[in-house]
């Protein structure tokens, strides 16, 4: 029977990703003792079922590593095993093994086996080191010999909804032993009363014979969950072992090996059932995929404007079938209507590509935990606004440039306890990640209660970089800035955690290109606080409509600082050449901008035109324009699929009247008139009037 | 499931219930409606359950929850030629004596 | 006025010729008195004139883009890829949209010609190479010559004439003299 795995392996892959999650924040909640009783069973069933569909979809080595880790995990739910910090951590590391092994597998690349067999090594140290409590000494192997099983079995009422069936499941236990089995049906209800789909029967049933209790847990596995289920052993001795009512435990179907050793044996699981991932309720951000999960709601919403703008349709369709000028206002009612139907279904769609932040918050617990393991600091995460919704390609790529903030928060933010003490601070440090919306846009909020930034620290180095003159005198703001420029980098800032010694300023462009911006607010010996800004949307911008001849462009509002008349006693010329303007306090280029791009027009002096002051990537300038036309939201349309990047346009769009209009990249545009080379205006071909 | 009646009015109908081939989860609903309406109508009931291939819990249940309020009402419960399927799942699930299912000849 | 027909490549045209369908079928246009012809399945449609967004440091052919039902598409003039004098653009002025292949992806990109010619039916072995112009002329865009009834009809390789590449560099030399 051949079926396409290709597709399966895709979906084993997601889902681990997904179990992995689980397993990292609820064994971080159990370091911190915060877990509730689940949080044990749930790190199990996710690598039980990473285990099972490693094997199943030919992911031998993942399922083999995992094995381990499940076994240890199993003896911890079983009470045979205490968890200790020792083993969460080794817990820890284990994820990041598989997490490692699923990424390669993903990319095709070679899993990095001496790591997986130094973690998987020691995972097998501490199942061979018996553990402390001396209560499970005592409790009975499951390959003690024992004339059978005691079994309470209780189903919920929806078990048999979900496709169990009791008899089917006797007739298997019949399989192993013989069955005495008694029935109460004390609880069932009248048949008035009865609904019966529903299960009101339990049964106490005594299997005696030779089974071992993995055996009977097999026929159990599907009723995990759905139903109250206890096991004990027909002993006179010792019913200490006994595990008080608590859900069925799954185990391997093929795992019928009576000895509870498994770990030297290599496993050869058969068609294991692939459980979907337990509550999973994330999913990785990391690498970029290609699809979604989408809440049902939002797609019904758009189901509804859609048929909305139907009818929208037909009503215009009817009225222009036999139009004439007395039916003008309808029509004008119509396209109002068609107006808000497009918005609304503008808006609705925007929102299926909107997860919540979450997503990308979610890594900081354990990177937080990791790094006051290291370093011995202590730090609170504290995380709100989780349910800020953000596109999903703005909240991939916006993973790194928060980590990296971060990390600087954590680095160089908080001091060590002691440090804090002293200075009549808390122990512990806190870094608090706040998102919330605000107009169009999506604000991040990294704040630390640290030592904040020393401006004069940050003012000398900048001298020392070359990137200020030592006499400049800097609004505290700007000096701040200053940790953005490239060339900032400090070497203090490449700490072992944060590894490759990326600068802020790579942390700022990235932002950047995402049309957002960031700032940074801090008070010297108290706190410092990065704000982030993003749009809520890659597909849509805020432009300024200006034209220049006949030519109309588009300026994202996000790099516009101001627009203004052209005061002359402001205009300067270096060398007869480059025009400088004076605004403020700041001397900033003029860019003709008819000039770099080669455009005709008739308002060659800077009397004519405006300025539009800009800046893009740190630097200023002043683009002489014709005139500015409306502002408005405009939707990004690719140069890059029949065309190719252009330096100094980032986009463009399609206008009210159907024709294109390039949207400006500020950062390319000053750096394509910085380069000087630029074309003469084309000769005009076309003879006026010919077009439509 | 058929309804023979005796032509005789009221109370003194004697059902016969013929149980069909199968009563499993998909055809339970069906099963507990038509037996309610029996209820109030019957005085002694037939369970014909020779042809029964394949009985669920959800089968066996219904069955009970029925015979059980038979019990209270005074009406009388005769199974005629349970078959060996029947049987066999009534005795897994323990619930032969709550079926009142008779001894095997 | 916008003149758009969408050319499916089936036996029968808006021309009114029919054709077979074994062979190859060629759209033909006219270009400075020259009969010029291109793999009809490539053809997506075929427009008139309308004002085109120039974009700016580009080479003086890629006249600039246009919006084709949502889609930025690019326009190359194609007398002046030849290096030909351009003439005004007028009534007949035709552009034909093509599908272009290359690097793995397909582009969709406009030509200007002066106007469209026929659809014609060419077995493949009534194709001659290009003859060998040495350095004169650069031909890697001519896939070959066809004779049709009394006419020659180059038969251009479209993917090479408007590959990326080209278009991609600016054409310093042409920069350096309009400085």
């Amino acid at each position: 029977m051949t079926i396409d795995m290709e597709q399966f392996k895709s979906t084993y892959i997601e889902e681990s990703h997904e179990g992995l999650e689980v397993m990292e924040s609820k064994l971080l909640e159990l370091d911190s003792g915060t877990a509730d009783k689940e949080a044990i069973n749930s790190i199990f069933r996710a690598a039980h079922s990473i285990k099972g569909g490693g094997a199943t979809f030919g992911f031998a080595d993942i399922s083999d590593f995992t094995h381990v880790v499940e076994t240890l995990l199993d003896e911890i739910r079983n009470g045979k095993r205490d968890i200790n910090h020792e083993a969460i951590v080794l817990f820890l590391t284990s994820v990041d093994v598989i997490r490692d092994m699923l990424t390669a597998s993903q990319q095709g690349i070679e899993i990095d086996q001496a790591r997986a067999s130094e973690v998987k090594q020691q995972l097998e140290k501490m199942l061979d080191t018996p553990s402390d409590d001396t209560a499970t000494a005592a409790e009975p192997e499951d390959n003690c010999s024992t004339s059978g099983w005691k079994i309470h079995f209780v189903p919920f009422p929806e078990m048999l909804a979900r496709g169990n069936d009791v008899v089917r499941m006797l007739r298997e236990l019949e399989d192993l032993g013989t069955l005495d089995v008694k029935a109460d049906v004390a609880k069932l209800p009248a048949l008035e009363d009865l609904n019966p789909e529903e299960c009101h029967i339990g049964w106490d049933i005594i299997l005696s014979g030779t089974a071992t209790r993995d055996q009977i847990n097999e026929i159990f596995v599907w009723v995990e969950g759905d139903c109250e289920l206890t096991i004990t052993p027909l002993l006179d001795t010792n019913q200490s072992g006994s595990v008080p009512d608590h859900d069925a435990k799954p185990e391997n179907k093929a795992d019928n090996a009576a000895d509870v050793t498994p770990i030297k044996q290599v496993l050869q699981p058969k068609q294991t059932p692939l459980n979907a991932s337990p509550a999973a309720e994330r999913r990785v951000p990391g690498t970029e995929s290609s699809s979604i999960r989408v809440d049902i709601e939002k797609i019904d919403a758009l189901i509804n404007m859609v048929g909305e703008l139907v009818i929208t349709q037909s009503m215009l369709s009817q009225l222009g079938e036999d139009f004439d000028m007395s039916r003008c206002e309808k029509l004008l009612h119509g396209l109002g209507q068609l107006e808000r139907n497009t918005r609304e279904l503008q808006e609705s769609v925007m929102r299926i590509r909107m997860i919540p932040i979450s997503f990308a918050f979610n890594r900081f617990p354990r990177m937080i935990h990791d790094m006051c393991g290291k370093f011995g600091k202590k730090i609170e995460l504290k995380l709100t606004g989780e349910s800020t919704e953000l596109d999903k390609t703005v909240m991939e790529k916006i993973g790194d440039p928060l980590v990296h903030l971060v990390r600087n928060s954590l680095d160089h933010g908080i001091e060590l306890p002691d440090l804090r003490v002293a200075a009549g601070k808390p122990e512990f440090g806190t870094v608090h990640l706040n998102a919330y919306h605000q107009g169009g846009n999506i604000v991040i909020e990294i704040t630390d209660d640290g030592a904040g930034l020393n401006k004069d620290k940050i003012f000398a180095k900048a001298v020392e970089k070359g990137l200020v003159e030592s006499g400049a005198v800097l609004q505290d703001e700007k000096i701040y800035e200053l940790l953005f420029q490239p060339g900032f980098s400090t070497a203090e800032q490449v700490t072992d955690i944060s590894g490759r010694g990326v600068g802020m300023d790579v942390v700022k462009k990235n932002i950047q290109a995402l049309g957002g911006s960031v700032e940074v607010a801090t008070e010297l010996g108290s706190w410092t606080k990065f704000n982030i800004r993003l749009p809520l949307t890659l597909a849509i911008l805020d432009g300024q409509l200006i034209c220049v001849g006949k030519e109309t462009y588009i300026i994202p509002l996000i790099s516009i600082i101001e627009s203004l008349q052209i005061d002359q006693k402001s205009v300067s010329a270096i060398a007869g050449k480059a025009e400088l303007y004076k605004l403020r306090d700041e001397y900033i280029p003029i860019i003709r901008f008819h000039h770099v791009f080669g455009v005709h027009t008739d308002t060659l002096s800077l009397d004519d035109g405006l300025l539009v002051v800009v800046e893009g990537n740190g630097s200023k300038a002043a683009l002489l324009v014709d005139d500015l036309l409306g502002q408005q939201q405009v939707v990004i349309k690719s140069l890059e699929t029949n065309f190719k990047k252009v330096d100094g346009v980032s986009g463009a769009t399609i206008l009210g009247d159907g024709t294109v209009a390039l949207i400006l990249d500020v950062a390319g545009l000053i750096r394509v008139a910085q380069n000087g080379k630029f074309q003469q205006p084309r000769n005009i071909i076309e003879n006026d009037g010919v077009a439509a | 499931m058929t309804n023979q009646d005796d032509a005789t009015p009221n109370k003194t109908k004697s059902h016969v219930i013929n149980c069909g081939e199968f009563i499993d989860i998909t055809v339970v609903m069906e099963w507990r409606n038509k037996l309610l309406k029996i209820l109030p109508v019957a005085s002694d009931v037939v369970l014909e359950a020779s042809d029964i291939e394949r009985i669920d819990t959800t089968g066996l249940q219904v069955l009970i929850a029925f015979i059980k309020d038979a019990n209270v009402k005074g009406i009388s419960i005769t199974w005629l030629v349970p078959s060996d399927v029947m049987r066999n799942a009534a005795r897994l699930t323990g619930l032969t004596d709550a079926l009142e299912l008779p001894n095997a000849v | 006025m916008e003149a758009a027909q969408q050319i499916d490549g089936t036996n029968t045209t808006d021309m009114g010729i029919g054709v077979e369908n074994d062979g190859d079928q060629l759209l033909t246009f006219i270009l400075a008195g020259e009969e010029y012809g291109v793999d009809i399945l490539r053809v997506q449609e075929i427009k008139g004139w309308d004002t085109v967004t120039p974009i700016p440091n580009t080479p003086e052919h890629l006249r600039g883009v246009i919006n084709l039902r949502g889609t930025i598409v690019p326009i190359i003039d194609l007398r002046l890829r030849f290096g030909l004098e351009s003439t005004p653009y007028g009534p007949t002025t035709v552009v034909i949209v093509l599908k272009v292949i290359g690097d793995h992806i397909s582009r969709i990109m406009g030509i200007v010609v002066d106007g469209v010619s026929d659809v014609y039916n060419v077995q493949e072995d009534a194709m001659k190479p290009p003859p060998d112009f040495g350095n004169v002329v650069a031909i890697d865009f001519v896939k070959g010559l066809a004779t049709v009834g009394e006419n020659m009809v180059i038969v251009l390789d479209i993917d090479h004439l408007l590959n990326s590449n080209d278009l991609v560099q600016v054409d310093y030399e042409s920069k350096l003299r309009d400085e």
